[in-house]
This record gives C-alpha cells, sequence and structure tokens, in this order.
C-alpha cells in the first residue's frame, strides 16, 4: 500500500497572498470585538468600583450598617453587645458590598451584551461580504466546467474586477481558448483526411474494404468531435 | 415616563411649599396644621418620584423602607384631603408606588423585604421579609384604596394585599413570625407579646384569601403593670410608637376586647400618661425631660437607633427625647401632647425644627441634637394629628371589609 503520508500536505501557505489577506482579515475583526468587549467591561467595572467605593458612599454604607444593626437590636431586643454588632455591621458590609459587585456586572453585562450582539451581526455580514468574492467565482468556475464537460466550448472564465481566483480563472480560460483551437483543428484535419481516402479509393491505391474501415474510424472520430460545439 | 414623574415631583413639591392659608382659627390649631404639613413635606421630598419609593431616613444613601412607604400613602391621602397636594398628584404618586409595589418589588408569599434600594426596588442590606412592615405597608395601601375608592388604586391595593399568604409567615405556630431571611429560614422572634403588631394581626385575620385563626389574636401575651396607677397592657420596651402604629389606622376607641373587655384605646391613653409622668418622675436627673417634654419611643438617639421606654415595660432611657413620642399621642392625650409640642416648637424652634417639622430626637444632657428625621416617625405624626383633627384615616379604614371581618371576630 502507497505510503499513508503520500498525499499529507507539507506546504499550508499554498497561495499566500490569498491566504494571508484573509487570516487577517479575520484576526481583525476578532481584535475589534475583544477590543470593544473588553474596554466596555473594564470601564463599566471600574466606572462602577469608583462610584460605589468613593469615599461618601463607603462613609454612606458605614452608617447604614450601624443603623440596620441598631434596629435590629431594637425589635428583636438583642443585647448592646457591641462585639456582636460589630461582627453583624461586618456581615452587614459584606452583603451589600457583594450585591454593589454583583449589580456592577449585572448592569456592564446589560450595557455588553447589545453591543456584542450587533459586532456579531456586523462580523457576519463582513463575512457573507468577504466570502461572496471566493463563493461567487468558484460558482461561475463550477458552472463553466459543467458546460466544459457536456461539451460546449463557447464558455469563457471571465470574472468580476475585486473576485479572488482571477489568476485560477485566468489559467482556465486559456485551455479552453487551446481546447477550442485543437478541436477546430481535429475537425478541419478530418475534413482532410476524409477527403483524401476518398481519392486514394478512387485511384485504387487503398482496397475498398479498407476504405470502408477508415472511414468508419473518421465517422467515429467526427462523432467525439461534433459534441463539442466551436 | 421618566419626565412626567419628575414633573409630578417637582410641581407636587412646590404645590405643599406655598404657604398654608389660615383656614384653621386658633393659634394652637394654627400651629398643628403647620407641623402636620412640614412633615408630609417628608414624603414628597425624600421619595423617588419615578418608582415612589420613601428613604427610611432623610439621611443620604438611606434605602427604601417598606413601612415608611406604607405612612407615606396615607400622607398623600392626608395632603390630598387637606388640598396641600392637587388631587390628581397625589393620585398619580399613590397609584405609582402601587404598581412598583404589584409589578416590581421582590415578594415571597406576599411579604415584602424591609429595605430596599431606592433605585431597583431590590432587597437590599440583607433585609429581611418582614411580617410587621409588610403590614404598615398594606395598611397605608389599603387606606389608600379606600380613599380613592372605586378607582384603579382601590384595585390593585386590594390585589397586593390578597396575595399575601399570612398562615405562612406563623411558621406552624400559633403566632406570627417577625420575618424571614432566604438565607437561614424564618427568624427565631414571634409576635407573641403585646406591642405594634395589632395592626399586623387585624389585616392577617381579616384577609379573605389567606386568613390566619381569629383565635391567633388571643395568642400574645398581655403583660400587665402600673406606674403611678397608670395600669398598662405594657410592651417589653415601653416605647410609646408600640402603643401608636396601630392606632394610627385603627380606631380602637369603641373596641372591647372579646373575653377580656380591654379597650386598646384606654390602654394606650393610660400609657401615655405614665410615660409622661416617667419623665416628670426623672426630670432631675434628665434635663431633657419635663411635664412638657416627654414621649420615650423608639428614636435616634447620641449612641444610634435605640428603643427608648418608660415604666412598664423596659424603660431604657438616657435623657433622649423624640417629639414624635407626643406628636403620636395627641389622640390620647391632647392637652398634654399639644403643649408639649408648643413648648418644644418655641423653646427649641432653632435646633430642633426644620424642613420636615421636628427633627428626630434631642437631648440637652449630652448637648445633642438629631440632624435627619425618621420616615415612620415622620408618618406617625402626620397621621395621628390628622385622626386628631378629623378622624380620616379612622373613618376610612374602619369601613373596610377585612377590619369589619376581624372586629366581629374579636371585639363586641
Amino acid at each position: 500500500m502507497a505510503g499513508s503520508g503520500a498525499y499529507k500536505r507539507k506546504n499550508y501557505l499554498i497561495n499566500k497572498k490569498f491566504q494571508l489577506k484573509y487570516t487577517a482579515s479575520i484576526v481583525g475583526m476578532l481584535l475589534v470585538v475583544m477590543l470593544v468587549s473588553g474596554f466596555g467591561l473594564y470601564m463599566g467595572m471600574w466606572g462602577s468600583i469608583i462610584e460605589n467605593f468613593s469615599k461618601f458612599k463607603v462613609s454612606q454604607n458605614l452608617e447604614n450598617a450601624k443603623r440596620i444593626t441598631d434596629y435590629e437590636a431594637a425589635r428583636y431586643q438583642k443585647g448592646d453587645y457591641r462585639l456582636e454588632k460589630i461582627f453583624r455591621e461586618a456581615e452587614l458590609l459584606s452583603a451589600q458590598d457583594k450585591e454593589t459587585l454583583k449589580g456592577a456586572l449585572h448592569s456592564v453585562n446589560r450595557s455588553l451584551i447589545p453591543k456584542v450582539i450587533a459586532l456579531a451581526i456586523l462580523i457576519f455580514l463582513a463575512g457573507i461580504f468577504l466570502s461572496h468574492k471566493i463563493a461567487g467565482p468558484m460558482y461561475r468556475i463550477e458552472r463553466s466546467a459543467a458546460a466544459i464537460r457536456d461539451g460546449d466550448l463557447r464558455v469563457n472564465f471571465r470574472i468580476r474586477k475585486g473576485d479572488e481566483m482571477r489568476s485560477a480563472a485566468g489559467a482556465l480560460e486559456e485551455m479552453i481558448e487551446s481546447l477550442h483551437e485543437n478541436i477546430k483543428r481535429m475537425k478541419a484535419e478530418s475534413i482532410a483526411l476524409e477527403e483524401k481516402i476518398n481519392l486514394l479509393t478512387e485511384r485504387g491505391a487503398i482496397p475498398d474494404e479498407d476504405s470502408r474501415r477508415l472511414k468508419e474510424m473518421l465517422r467515429s472520430i467526427d462523432s467525439v468531435l461534433s459534441k463539442y460545439k466551436t | 415616563m421618566k419626565i412626567i414623574a419628575v414633573f409630578l415631583t417637582v410641581s407636587m413639591t412646590m404645590m405643599l411649599m406655598l404657604p398654608l392659608t389660615a383656614n384653621a382659627s386658633s393659634p394652637e390649631e394654627n400651629f398643628l396644621d403647620k407641623l402636620e404639613y412640614d412633615s408630609l413635606l417628608y414624603f414628597a421630598g425624600e421619595a423617588n418620584p419615578a418608582n415612589g419609593l420613601i428613604k427610611d431616613s432623610s439621611r443620604p444613601g438611606a434605602p427604601c423602607s417598606v413601612a415608611a412607604v406604607g405612612f407615606g400613602l396615607s400622607a398623600l391621602c392626608i395632603g390630598d384631603s387637606r388640598g396641600w397636594i392637587e388631587k390628581g398628584q397625589a393620585y398619580e404618586r399613590v397609584l405609582i408606588i402601587l404598581k412598583t409595589f404589584r409589578d416590581k418589588i421582590p415578594a415571597e408569599h406576599g411579604f415584602f423585604y424591609h429595605f430596599l434600594d431606592m433605585r431597583t426596588g431590590r432587597r437590599t442590606w440583607n433585609s429581611e421579609l418582614s411580617s410587621i412592615d409588610t403590614a404598615l405597608f398594606l395598611a397605608g395601601a389599603l387606606f389608600a384604596g379606600e380613599y380613592y375608592k372605586g378607582t384603579e388604586v382601590e384595585s390593585i391595593a386590594k390585589e397586593i394585599y390578597d396575595r399575601v399568604d399570612w398562615p405562612w409567615m406563623m411558621n406552624g405556630r400559633k403566632v406570627i413570625c417577625m420575618g424571614w431571611l432566604p438565607e437561614q429560614g424564618f427568624l427565631p422572634y414571634y409576635w407573641d407579646s403585646y406591642s405594634e403588631a395589632m395592626i399586623l394581626y387585624a389585616l392577617a385575620i381579616g384577609s379573605a384569601t389567606h386568613p390566619i385563626p381569629p383565635g391567633s389574636w388571643f395568642e400574645w401575651s398581655r403583660p400587665t403593670d402600673a406606674y403611678d396607677d397608670y395600669k398598662v397592657i405594657y410592651s417589653y420596651t415601653g416605647s410609646l410608637f408600640t402603643y401608636q402604629y396601630s392606632h394610627a389606622w385603627i380606631d380602637f376607641r369603641n373596641l372591647n376586647e372579646n373575653g377580656t373587655d380591654t379597650n386598646y384605646y384606654s390602654n394606650s391613653v393610660n400609657a401615655v400618661k405614665a410615660n409622661r409622668e416617667f419623665c416628670i418622675d426623672n426630670s432631675s436627673r434628665c434635663k431633657t425631660y419635663g411635664e412638657n417634654s416627654w414621649g420615650l419611643t423608639a428614636c435616634i438617639g447620641p449612641a444610634g437607633y435605640k428603643g427608648y421606654g418608660a415604666k412598664p415595660g423596659g424603660g431604657l432611657n438616657d435623657g433622649t427625647i423624640a417629639p414624635t413620642g407626643m406628636a403620636g399621642s395627641i389622640v390620647f392625650d391632647w392637652q398634654d401632647a399639644l403643649a408639649g409640642l408648643k413648648y418644644l416648637y418655641d423653646t427649641h424652634k432653632k435646633f430642633l425644627y426644620g424642613k420636615y417639622g421636628f427633627k428626630d430626637a434631642f437631648n440637652l444632657d449630652k448637648g445633642w441634637w438629631a440632624e435627619e428625621y425618621l420616615g415612620i416617625d415622620v408618618g406617625i405624626t402626620v397621621m395621628m394629628l390628622e385622626n386628631y383633627k378629623t378622624g380620616l384615616v379612622w373613618n376610612k379604614f374602619m369601613a373596610l371589609e377585612p377590619v369589619k371581618k376581624w372586629m366581629e371576630l374579636c371585639f363586641w
């Protein structure tokens, strides 16, 4: 059995310019998404932290924690045990800080999610736009190849300015022209050959039986050549 | 929507800041009207116009207190009835509050958390689901519903009230629990003795959808003691607010308890008089106390919020007096309350009276004057002054079906 690595591609940059161009587009779009999300997250969180943990807010929170422990002591008839109250105040502050951070994350997420969705839509549209420059020519090449397979040599591989695969299309166009010329020449040669066979048969240079066989072979060649529209 | 809310607040505040017209005839009436009006301003100035939430205290950064909202709902209707707030504006504000509580405020089994974030309405400060604060809110909501009878306010108030699962808050016991925490379940404290929770039991028993057994009314204890010949069913702290809050909405004057014949209005009268006598008896020890400066009740003090009270009861005191103690007692002892309030105003106006009426408390021995106002203290002031003058809150509240149901089951 042929070595399993016989058909393994070793060189991944087959069309360096084309591949690097599209890789750069994808990487560029991802970088934009990351930058916007990261910036939004950072500024949102940091802005909220600065606002909620400013000296004024911290002082307000301390007052609130103390007031609430006082309310609890008055309502539940707890003794005025200072240590217990300090622990309770610390517990309230810790819970409140967690709520504050949770709230900050929540509001950052709420502002980020629409932006990320919008970016995703833009990337999707950019992807459609970029890929159609490849898909268009590929579709055209497929259609033209099918026509050639069916014998129509009148097709062309011309693609639009700005589309990709121009060099491949160019090579295919040259191939068609060459094929076109060769088929035309073969058709002409076939006609000339038949005339020659007729002349030689009239002169008796070729036996009738051989002449008949040669003409059958020519007709067989003609039937193949006639499938190609030129 | 936000623009409308801001507009309502600005125009409501401006309306409230216009000078009172002097329809009242005597200087005393004028003074009480001024005090009631100024106190009412709190519920316009310390509220979030977008959602109607009202701050626990005038201190910056204070959270919303659900109980303060209940007092606020009542105060807004009072302001409407007096012509201090334009009818449409008061109604719109009440509607905003009720819609917020129906649609946005988190609740468990219909109960609300004690403290809420003023902006978002979310539970804040790890606060407990509170039965008494929910009841105070609902009392305000139901009163507003009755005041605006036949409107969307009435139907929303009823909707919020009907969804409360009162039996759940009993946690399988015969009395109502004080609260519940999502992190640890029911609190280990119950409303099992005389207190401000009579309004809570009234609403729970009167519920058409989730009532508690009427027998629960008789399950909380009624400890009795006397001070200076004033016999009182007393609260643990002896704080005046425990004898006032339920009476802000319920008119107990003609209600005699089944089986005991207790009249809780008379009980509060005795408690107020005992409180005053206690202050007079201790006036040599504390400069703040006197025959015109009394009223030991829970309030802010030099060392923070305390459950101050007189005997009979805990009797915690350090010379701090809250004017709301007297203001909230005006329906029980109008002469002494009025004299005391006038005295405080005339003598200590400079440090003790501000944009929302009397500041929360003061202590002459320590040279301390509160800088802030508490929503519930300002609220009881507004409501009791109004009940004293017109009986508006009592008249409306006692006409409610749940209240009638409770009365029939527990009183004669």
